[in-house]
C-alpha cells in the first residue's frame, strides 16, 4: 500500500506537472507567444527546492504549505484512480466524496495561515478574494456533486463509479449538472476568468507573494498534485472513471483542455462579477439538472 | 371575640388618638402598630374555625344587622390586616425621619380607613355596607391630602368629588332595591333578586356597576386614579393598592355572585375588565413619575383580576385571588420601598429615582417586579398560570391570547425599571435602609417567596374563599338568620 | 469563592452520574401541580452538555474576581437548565425556563458595556418567548387536562387539527426565539456581544441549546415524528413540516454567515456565527428521520464545544488586550501561541474540515439531507459552509495573524492559564469527536430508541456510518498525522539558509518600505467586497432591526395616545361616567 501511494504520488507529480506546463505552452501559443517548454514548471520546481528563502516569518509560516502540501497528497489518496482494480482501495474506501469537498479546502486555509503569518497585505488580499471566489465557486459544483449522489444514492465515490457501469456516463445522463460542475473547475484550476487570488498587476502575486525558496517549490508541487487529484475526481463523477494508466491520462486531458479552451478565451473577471456570474447561469443550468434528478429521476 | 370588634376596636384607637399624642409620639405609633396587630392575630386566630361565622348585634337577621365572615371574607380579612399592619410599622419608619408632620391626623384616619374597609366585607347588608363605603372613601379623601401641597389637595379633592358620585349612584341603588323589594339585608336581596322587573334590575346592576367600578378603578372610570397616587404618599398608595381597591372589588364581586349576575353580566365585566388591562398597560409605558406609573400598574393588575373573578369557574376564580393576594404582598413591598427611594431623593421622577445604589433595595424590588409580571418562583406566577389554566380549561383562548400580549407591554416598563437600577454608568447615591424597613420588606419579600414556592400555604384560603364566593349558601342561610 | 462554586458544580454532575438514568422524582406543589423531574436519554444528553460547559466556565472564571452574586446567579442559571432538561412536566419546564430568562437577565446586566437598549431587547424576546411557550403549556393543558408529557404526548393525537397546529406553532416560536432564529434573532448579537465576556460562552454555548432541546422535546417526544409526518404529509422522502423548518434553517444560516463576516466587533462575529450555526440544527431537525434527529444532536454537542472554545479564547484576549474589535487586534500569534492554536482549532471545527469534530457532525447532517432527497437545502447549508470559511479566516486573521495595530499588542503576554485549560480539553474533546465519531452512535441510539426510530449501526469508535455513506475519522486523523510529519521532515531535510524577520515590516511591499504609519492589517478590508455582489448585498442591507424599531415606535404612539386620556381633568371625568352610564342604560334596557 505504501508502494502504491509513493507510486501515485510520483504519477500525479508527473502528469500535473506536464499538464501544467502544456497549459502555459497553450496559454502563450493562444496569445501569439512562443512560450516556455512543456517541462518548464519541472525545472522551476527543481529549482527552487534549491534556492535559499529570502525571509521566514516563524513556525505558521513554516507549517502552511506543509498543510497544504498534506491536504493535496490526503485529497490524492482519497480518490480512487482506478476503477475495477485493487488499487487503494482499501484507501479510498475509507473516504467519502464529502469528505474530500471538505479536504480540498482544508490545504488552502492552512497556507492562508501562512500568508497570515507573512503579514504581507496583498497576500491577505488574494486569501480573501480566493475565499469570496469560494461562495460563488463551489455553488455550481456542489449542486454537481449532490445531484449525482443523489442519483445513486450514496455519497461514496466508488458506487458512484459502478452506477455508471449499468446506467451509463453521467456526463451522457446528466448534462447539465456536467457543464455546471466544468464551469466550477474553471475558477477551481485557477484558469481564467476566474483566476482572481493570485491575480498578477492587482494583487502581486496573491497568497504566494512571500513565499520563496523550498516553500514556493512545495506551492508549486501539491498544486500539481492537486490539480490531478480534482482531474480524476470529475473522470470518476462524470466519466465513469478509467481502468487503465492510458484511460486515465487520456480522460484527464481531454476534460484539463476542455477548461483550457473554456477560460482562454475571457479576461479577468472582478471578484462581484465572478460570484454574479457564477451564482445565475452556471448555478442555474446545474441546479436544472439536479431537478431533473429530484423530481423527475 | 365577636367580629364587632373588628369595627369597633379601629374607632376606638381614632378616637383615642389626641390621648395617645399627649402620651407622645412613640405611643401614637406604637397604638397603631398595637391595633394592626391586634386585629391581625385575631383573624389569624379564625382561620381553621369553622366558617361562616356570625355576629349579630341585639337583633336577629334579616332583620338586624351583623357581621358575617364567611371564607371568601376571610382571605380578604387577613390582607387588610397584614398589609395595616405592615403599613403601620413602616410609618413608625416615616414619622421618624419626617419629624413635625401632623401623625395624629394620620393615624385617625389610618385606623378608620381600616375599620371602613373591615366593615365593608364583613357587613351582610346593603345599608351598613353603604356607611363603611362611606368611612372607608371619607379617610381615604383626608389621607390622600396628607400633604398639604398642590398635588396633595388636589388629589384630595378629586377624590372627594368621584367618591360622592360614586355614593350617589350607590344610594340611588339602594333605594331602588329598598322600593322593589323592601328590604337591606343581603341574603334577602338576594333571595328575591330575580322577582325585580328586568328593566329596573338592569338599572340598579348599571348603578352599583358605576358605583363600585368608579371606586374600583375600572376603564372609563378611572382617570382619577393616577393623580390620586401621585398626590398621596406612598405608604398610602400602597394601602390605596392592595387594601382600598380590593375592598371595592371585594364588594363588586361579592354582589355580583350573590345576586347570581354571572350568566347575564359575566361578558360584559369581562371586556371592561380587559379594556382596563391593555389601556393601563399602554399608558404606564408613557410615565415619569413612578407613583403614577405604578397607578396605572395597579390599575392593570384590577383589570386582570376583574376578567378572572367574573368567569364563574372556580380554577379561574381561585388563581385570580392567589393573584389578588400576591398582587397585595408584591404593591405593598414596591410602595413601601419607593417611598424609601422618594424620601431620600425628595422626589418621584423615574430618572432621578434610578440614581439610587443599594443592593438591598434593588433586590427586594426585583422580587416585587417579577412576581406582579408572573415570573417562577415568585408568587405572581402562581396566581398567573392559574387563571391561564382557569381560562383554558373553558377553553377562553382569547382571554389567554390578551393577557399574555399585554403582559409584555406591561413586562417592557417593569423591566426598564429593572435595567435603570442595574444600570453602572449611573451617579449612584448610596441609600441607607433603617432596621424596620429592612425587616418588613425582607418579610414581605420572603412571603413572595414563600408563595410562589410553596403555594399550597395560600392555594387552601383562595379555595376555601372561591367556595364561599360561588357558593354562598351558607352565607345566605347566615344572611338570613336561618338556624341561629 | 472561585473553588467553591467549582465543587459546586462538580456535585450535580456526579449526582447525575450516580443516578445513571433512574431518576424520578415528583414533588407536589399544590393539590393541581406535581413538579416533576424524570432522566430521559436526551434529557440526559442536554444535561450532561450544560453541566460541564459551566464547569469549565468556571474554570476560566478562575482569573477574574467577580463577586459572589455572580457565581450565585450562574449556579442559579445552570440548576434552572437541568430542571429543563430533566422535567418531566410542563410546569418544572417552564419554571427552569423562566428562572434562565431571568437570572441570565440579572448576569448579563453585570457586563460594563450592556445598555439598557440591549437588556429590554434581551428580556422582551425572552419573555415573548416564554409567553408563547405557557400560551402552548395552557392550551395543551385545556385538551390533556394535565400538563405531564407523556399524557400530553398520549392526548395529542386526539385533538382537533387547528389545536395542532397552534400548539406546533406556538411551540416552535418559543424555542425558535431561544434559538435565534432569523427575524426572531433581533436580540441575540447585541446580547451576545454586550454580555460578560465568558458570560457569552454560556449564552451561546449552552443556553441557545435549551431552545434546541424543546424543539427535540416538542417534535420527538410530545408531538412525535411519527405524528408530525402522519399530520403534515410527506414530501420527497421527508415530511412537509420538516421542509418548510428547513428552508427557515438553511435561510438563517445563510443570511446569519454573511451577517458575520461583515462584523467588526469579534464577539458580534461570533453571535452570527452561532444564529448560522443552529440554523443548521434547525434544517435537520424537522426530517423526522433517523439521520437527520443524529445530525442535529452531535451538530448541538459539537457547536456547543465549538462556541465555549471560541468564547472563553476571545474573552481572555480581550481581557489581556483590552481590545475587541478586528480593527484593534492583530499579529497576536507569536505573542500567545496557545491561545493561537485553540482557537485554530476551534475554527477548523467551526468551518468543519475533516480531521476534527466539526466535520462529522456535518457529514452526518448533509447524509441526512441526501436519505430524505431534500437537495437544495443540501445546497443551502453547503453553500453557507463555503461562506463560513471567510469569518473563520477572518477571526484568526484578524486576532493573531497579520501585522499588530498598536504598540501595546506587541508586548502582549500569554494568557493565564486559567483560560487555556478549559479550552485545552474543550480542544481534545473536538481532536476526540473527529477520531472516533463512532462513539457518539453509542449515545445518540437511546435517544433515537426514545423517539421511536431506527437506530445507527455502530461498525467501530472511528467510523461513522450513515445513511448514504460512512467514512473512517479515525484513519484520516492519523493519514493527515502522517502525511503532515512526513512532509514536514522531507522539507526540514532541504536545508536552505533563511534570514528570521527581524523586523516586521521586512515584506514585499511593491518596492516600497512600509512603516509604523502604514496600515498593513487588512481587519478592516474584510468583507467589503461581499457588498458588491448583488445578492449578498440585497442579504447584507436588509435588517429586521426596522421591523422591530417600528414595532417600537408604534407602540410608543399607542402609549402615549392612551396616556392622553388621563390628563387630569376631573370634570370631563365625571361627564364620561355618566355618559357611561347613560350609554349603558340605554344598551341595557333595550
Amino acid at each position: 500500500m505504501i508502494f502504491q501511494i509513493i507510486l501515485l504520488i510520483m504519477l500525479a507529480y508527473v502528469v500535473g506537472f506536464i499538464y501544467f506546463g502544456l497549459y502555459r505552452n497553450i496559454t502563450a501559443r493562444i496569445q501569439g507567444r512562443y512560450g516556455p517548454t512543456v517541462y518548464q514548471s519541472f525545472y522551476d520546481s527543481i529549482k527552487l527546492f534549491s534556492k535559499n528563502n529570502t525571509v521566514s516569518y516563524g513556525w505558521m509560516f513554516y507549517l502552511g504549505p506543509v498543510i497544504m502540501a498534506t491536504g493535496a497528497v490526503l485529497t490524492l489518496v482519497l480518490v480512487p484512480v482506478f476503477s475495477d482494480s485493487d488499487f487503494l482501495r482499501s484507501v479510498t474506501s475509507q473516504g467519502n466524496l464529502f469528505v474530500l469537498l471538505y479536504l480540498m479546502v482544508l490545504g488552502p486555509l492552512g497556507n492562508a495561515l501562512a500568508v497570515g503569518t507573512g503579514g504581507n497585505p496583498f497576500g491577505v488580499m488574494g486569501v480573501v478574494r480566493g475565499l469570496t471566489r469560494l461562495i460563488g465557486l463551489e455553488l455550481p459544483f456542489y449542486i454537481a456533486v449532490v445531484g449525482l449522489i443523489i442519483a445513486a444514492n450514496s455519497s461514496d465515490i466508488v458506487h458512484i463509479i459502478d452506477v455508471q457501469k449499468t446506467a451509463g456516463l453521467n456526463i451522457i445522463n446528466h448534462p447539465l449538472l456536467f457543464i455546471g460542475a466544468m464551469i466550477s473547475m474553471v475558477g477551481f484550476f485557477g484558469a481564467s476568468p476566474f483566476d482572481i487570488p493570485g491575480a498578477p498587476q492587482e494583487v502581486y502575486s496573491g497568497p504566494r507573494t512571500e513565499f520563496s525558496g523550498k516553500f514556493l517549490a512545495l506551492l508549486m508541487s501539491q498544486g500539481s498534485l492537486f490539480a490531478f487529484a480534482k482531474l480524476v475526481l470529475i473522470v470518476d463523477l462524470f466519466l465513469g472513471g478509467a481502468d487503465s494508466l492510458v484511460m486515465l491520462v487520456l480522460k484527464t486531458f481531454t476534460i484539463f483542455v476542455a477548461i483550457i479552451f473554456i477560460g482562454i478565451v475571457y479576461g479577468r473577471y472582478k471578484v462581484e462579477q465572478a460570484v454574479d456570474f457564477l451564482m445565475k447561469l452556471p448555478t442555474l443550468i446545474a441546479v436544472l439538472g439536479l431537478a431533473r434528478i429530484v423530481w423527475f429521476g | 371575640m365577636s367580629l364587632g370588634y373588628y369595627f369597633l376596636l379601629p374607632v376606638l384607637f381614632s378616637f383615642l388618638t389626641p390621648y395617645f399624642k399627649k402620651l407622645g409620639s412613640f405611643t401614637l405609633r406604637g397604638s397603631s402598630i398595637l391595633l394592626s396587630l391586634v386585629l391581625f392575630l385575631q383573624t389569624v386566630a379564625y382561620v381553621g374555625v369553622k366558617l361562616p361565622q356570625i355576629s349579630q348585634f341585639s337583633i336577629k337577621p334579616p332583620l338586624g344587622i351583623a357581621f358575617i365572615l364567611d371564607g371568601y371574607s376571610l382571605l380578604f380579612l387577613l390582607i387588610f390586616t397584614f398589609s395595616a399592619l405592615v403599613v403601620s410599622f413602616y410609618m413608625y419608619w416615616f414619622f421618624e425621619e419626617n419629624s413635625g408632620r401632623d401623625e395624629a391626623r394620620f393615624y385617625v384616619f389610618f385606623n378608620m380607613l381600616i375599620a371602613g374597609s373591615i366593615g365593608m366585607i364583613l357587613s351582610c347588608d346593603i345599608f351598613n355596607l353603604y356607611i363603611f363605603f362611606e368611612i372607608t372613601g371619607i379617610c381615604s379623601y383626608t389621607l390622600s391630602a396628607f400633604n398639604k401641597d398642590k398635588l396633595g389637595l388636589e388629589s384630595g379633592i378629586k377624590y372627594l368629588i368621584i367618591g360622592s358620585i360614586a355614593s350617589i349612584f350607590i344610594v340611588f341603588a339602594i333605594m331602588l332595591i329598598y322600593l322593589q323589594i323592601g328590604t337591606v339585608n343581603l341574603g334577602l336581596i338576594a333571595q328575591r333578586f330575580h322577582l325585580i322587573d328586568p328593566k329596573i334590575s338592569v338599572l340598579i346592576v348599571l348603578m352599583l356597576f358605576i358605583g363600585f367600578g368608579a371606586k374600583a378603578e375600572l376603564f372609563p372610570m378611572n382617570f382619577w386614579a393616577p393623580d390620586i397616587y401621585q398626590g398621596s404618599i406612598s405608604s398610602v398608595n400602597g394601602l390605596f393598592s392592595s387594601v382600598v381597591a380590593k375592598a371595592y372589588l371585594f364588594v363588586f364581586f361579592h354582589l355580583f355572585y350573590l345576586f347570581n349576575l354571572g350568566s347575564k353580566y359575566m361578558l360584559f365585566v369581562m371586556v371592561i375588565g380587559a379594556i382596563t388591562f391593555l389601556v393601563s398597560e399602554f399608558t404606564a409605558l408613557n410615565q415619569t413619575n413612578v407613583k403614577r406609573l405604578f397607578a396605572y400598574s395597579t390599575l392593570g393588575q384590577l383589570g386582570i383580576l376583574f376578567m378572572a373573578l367574573s368567569t364563574n369557574s372556580s380554577q379561574t376564580v381561585s388563581g385570580a385571588l392567589f393573584h389578588l393576594t400576591s398582587h397585595s404582598i408584591s404593591k405593598l413591598l414596591i410602595f413601601l420601598a419607593l417611598g424609601i427611594l422618594i424620601h431620600k431623593f425628595k422626589s418621584a421622577k423615574i430618572d432621578i429615582l434610578g440614581n439610587f445604589k443599594s443592593g438591598f433595595l434593588t433586590i427586594v424590588l426585583a422580587i416585587g417586579f417579577l412576581s406582579i409580571l408572573g415570573i417562577p418562583p415568585f408568587s405572581g406566577f402562581v396566581g398567573k398560570i392559574l387563571i391561564l389554566k382557569g381560562f383554558a380549561l373553558s377553553q377562553n383562548y382569547t382571554a389567554i391570547a390578551f393577557i399574555l400580549l399585554v403582559s409584555i407591554v406591561e413586562a417592557i416598563y417593569f423591566f426598564r425599571l429593572t435595567a435603570m437600577m442595574l444600570d453602572k454608568k449611573r451617579a449612584k447615591v448610596t441609600v441607607k435602609v433603617g432596621s424596620v424597613n429592612y425587616i418588613i420588606l425582607t418579610l414581605l419579600a420572603v412571603l413572595i417567596i414563600l408563595f410562589g414556592v410553596y403555594p399550597s400555604l395560600l392555594t387552601h384560603y383562595t379555595d376555601l374563599a372561591t367556595n364561599a364566593l360561588l357558593h354562598p349558601t351558607n352565607y345566605l342561610n347566615y344572611a338570613l338568620g336561618v338556624g341561629l | 469563592m472561585n473553588s467553591i462554586f467549582l465543587l459546586l458544580n462538580l456535585l450535580p454532575i456526579l449526582f447525575l452520574y450516580q443516578f445513571g438514568g433512574a431518576l424520578h422524582v415528583s414533588l407536589p406543589l399544590t393539590s393541581e401541580f406535581t413538579l416533576s423531574l424524570i432522566q430521559t436519554p436526551l434529557g440526559t444528553f442536554f444535561a450532561y452538555l450544560s453541566l460541564i460547559s459551566f464547569l469549565l466556565v468556571t474554570i476560566a472564571q478562575k482569573s477574574k474576581k467577580l463577586a459572589c452574586n455572580y457565581y450565585v446567579l450562574q449556579f442559579l442559571l445552570s440548576m434552572a437548565m437541568l430542571a429543563i432538561v430533566l422535567a418531566g412536566d410542563f410546569i418544572t419546564f417552564f419554571i427552569g425556563w423562566e428562572i434562565m430568562t431571568w437570572s441570565s437577565y440579572f448576569l448579563i446586566s453585570k457586563s460594563n458595556s450592556i445598555d439598557i437598549k440591549s437588556l429590554q431587547k434581551y428580556i422582551l424576546f425572552s419573555l415573548a418567548s416564554a409567553f408563547s411557550l405557557i400560551a402552548g403549556i395552557v392550551i395543551a393543558y385545556s385538551f390533556a387536562h394535565s400538563f405531564d408529557f407523556s399524557v400530553i404526548s398520549n392526548s395529542f393525537k386526539d385533538m382537533p387539527f387547528n389545536i395542532k397546529v397552534a400548539l406546533i406553532v406556538l411551540f416552535s416560536l418559543s424555542f425558535f426565539t431561544k434559538a435565534g432564529v432569523i427575524g426572531l434573532h433581533y436580540w441575540v448579537v447585541d446580547t451576545y456581544s454586550k454580555a460578560p465576556n465568558l458570560f457569552s460562552s454560556i449564552l451561546s454555548a449552552v443556553m441557545s441549546k435549551m431552545g434546541i432541546y424543546g424543539l427535540f422535546l416538542v417534535y420527538g417526544n410530545i408531538v412525535g415524528y411519527q405524528e408530525l409526518k402522519m399530520m403534515f404529509g410527506t414530501i420527497l422522502n421527508g415530511t412537509d413540516f420538516g421542509y418548510v423548518l428547513a428552508w427557515i434553517g438553511v435561510a438563517t444560516s445563510i443570511i446569519a454567515t454573511f451577517k458575520a463576516i461583515t462584523q467588526d466587533e469579534v464577539k458580534r462575529l461570533l453571535a452570527y456565527s452561532s444564529i448560522a450555526q443552529l440554523g443548521y440544527i434547525i434544517a435537520v431537525i424537522g426530517f423526522g428521520t433517523t439521520y437527520g434527529v443524529a445530525g442535529a444532536m452531535y451538530h448541538t454537542l459539537i457547536h456547543t464545544i465549538i462556541k465555549l472554545l471560541l468564547f472563553i479564547n476571545v474573552a481572555a484576549i480581550v481581557a489581556q488586550t483590552g481590545k475587541n474589535r478586528f480593527s484593534q487586534l492583530g499579529g497576536l500569534i507569536y505573542r500567545t501561541p496557545v491561545s493561537f492554536v485553540m482557537l485554530l482549532i476551534g475554527i477548523i471545527g467551526l468551518a468543519g474540515m475533516p480531521p476534527l469534530g466539526g466535520f462529522a457532525s456535518k457529514f452526518m447532517m448533509y447524509n441526512a439531507a441526501i436519505d430524505t432527497k431534500f437537495a437544495l437545502i443540501l445546497i443551502g447549508m453547503l453553500f453557507s459552509g463555503a461562506a463560513s470559511f471567510l469569518y473563520c479566516y477572518k477571526l484568526v486573521y484578524g486576532i493573531y495573524l497579520g501585522h499588530p495595530t498598536s504598540k501595546n499588542l506587541e508586548t502582549t503576554k500569554e494568557v493565564p492559564i486559567s483560560y487555556l485549560i478549559p479550552q485545552i480539553i474543550l480542544a481534545l474533546l473536538l481532536v476526540l469527536a473527529g477520531t472516533f465519531p463512532g462513539a457518539f452512535i453509542k449515545i445518540i441510539n437511546p435517544i433515537l430508541v426514545e423517539f421511536s426510530l431506527s437506530t445507527i449501526p455502530y461498525s467501530g469508535l472511528g467510523v461513522m456510518n450513515s445513511a448514504v455513506g460512512s467514512f473512517n475519522g479515525f484513519f484520516i486523523m492519523s493519514a493527515f498525522v502522517v502525511f503532515f510529519v512526513l512532509i514536514l521532515l522531507l522539507i526540514t531535510r532541504i536545508k536552505s539558509k533563511a534570514k528570521n524577520n527581524l523586523n516586521r515590516f521586512d515584506i514585499s511591499y511593491c518596492g516600497e518600505v512600509p512603516t509604523q504609519d502604514t496600515s498593513l492589517h487588512f481587519g478592516f478590508g474584510f468583507g467589503t467586497d461581499l457588498y458588491r455582489i448583488k445578492f449578498v448585498n440585497a442579504i447584507l442591507k436588509r435588517s429586521s432591526s426596522s421591523f422591530y424599531e417600528s414595532l417600537a415606535t408604534q407602540t410608543k404612539k399607542t402609549s402615549e395616545l392612551f396616556s392622553r386620556m388621563y390628563y387630569g381633568n376631573i370634570h370631563n371625568t365625571m361627564i364620561i361616567i355618566l355618559l357611561f352610564f347613560s350609554t349603558l342604560f340605554f344598551i341595557g334596557v333595550n
